[in-house]
């Protein structure tokens, strides 16, 4: 299995620039595609800032980014020091309500849904791990 | 992030706010839009052509914008009918070239279905009526 890692013991708002190209270049040398590349760091992106903002409550914490190849699959597992929190859990958005009429912000977890095939949460002795999955990236980025 | 402000004059007067960078928290945006209608802006194209990464708070950052310019407004409200159907579109606050990431952001949200995307400032000053 082909993998790419990026770990920040001490990860801030800061480094967020730093993680979003990691793992878009991660994706890229893994096979996926721009599009996919695309999606995951949206995705992704709205984990770690909810980790780092509400999780860490804006200390830094450690946040641990790994993208790998699973068959033609693309997964990027996502494991902090976080309280528990599962974010699959969180009731979807309407988007079809008019804005006056919807809260402000709650997009982050929709996000995290829609721009993945599957979203999948598992609680960790001292943590959390997220796992983020586009099914048949590889194969999609070389047809 | 930079934001440049300038004003220009369509059918109706406008404002422009120019953003350069990711646009991933509220501020400065709502504080510039802020500060912008309390000088009388009521018509404001946000330019996103520099920004290259949306992130949902950016969302809610033009979220905000939208509730400032809407809530001065004493028209027709829209309802879930008519921004499924793309019968409304925001009068008062129009868009300036996303990038693929940002338009792609603005999609998963929704927020395409009432707010008008254009290719330039040009085109959105235009679109004012």
């Amino acid at each position: 299995m082909k993998s790419l890692t990026i770990r920040h013991d001490t990860a801030q708002v800061r480094d967020l620039n730093d993680m979003r190209d990691f793992l878009e270049q991660a994706v890229l040398t893994l096979g996926g595609s721009d599009d996919d590349a695309g999606d995951l760091v949206l995705a992704v992106n709205e984990a770690v800032t909810n980790v780092l903002l509400h999780g860490y409550d804006g200390r830094p914490g450690p946040v641990t980014i790994c993208v790998e190849v699973v068959n033609n699959d693309l997964r990027v597992v996502l494991t902090d020091s976080a309280p528990p929190f599962d974010p699959t859990r969180v009731s979807p958005p309407d988007i079809f309500l008019p804005l006056e009429d919807r809260p402000l912000g709650g997009l982050g977890v929709h996000m995290m849904r829609q721009l993945t095939d599957e979203l999948l949460y598992r609680p960790l002795t001292d943590g959390n791990e997220l796992i983020f999955v586009k099914r048949g990236a590889l194969a999609r980025a070389e047809a | 992030m930079d934001i440049t402000s300038w004003r220009e004059t369509g059918a109706v007067p406008i404002t422009v706010l120019q953003l350069k960078g990711d646009l991933v928290a509220e501020e400065p945006l709502t504080t510039r839009a802020r500060a912008a209608f309390a000088d009388g802006a009521r018509n404001i194209v946000l330019d996103l052509g520099d920004v290259p990464y949306i992130s949902s708070a950016g969302l809610r950052a033009i979220h905000t914008v939208y509730m400032l310019l809407r809530d001065a407004d004493t028209g027709e409200q829209p309802t879930a009918q008519s921004i499924a159907s793309g019968r409304y579109k925001s009068p008062h606050l129009k868009l300036v070239k996303p990038s693929k990431n940002g338009l792609k952001a603005l999609s998963t949200a929704g927020y395409d279905m009432f707010l008008d995307i254009h290719d330039s400032i040009a085109a959105a000053v235009a679109s004012f009526t």
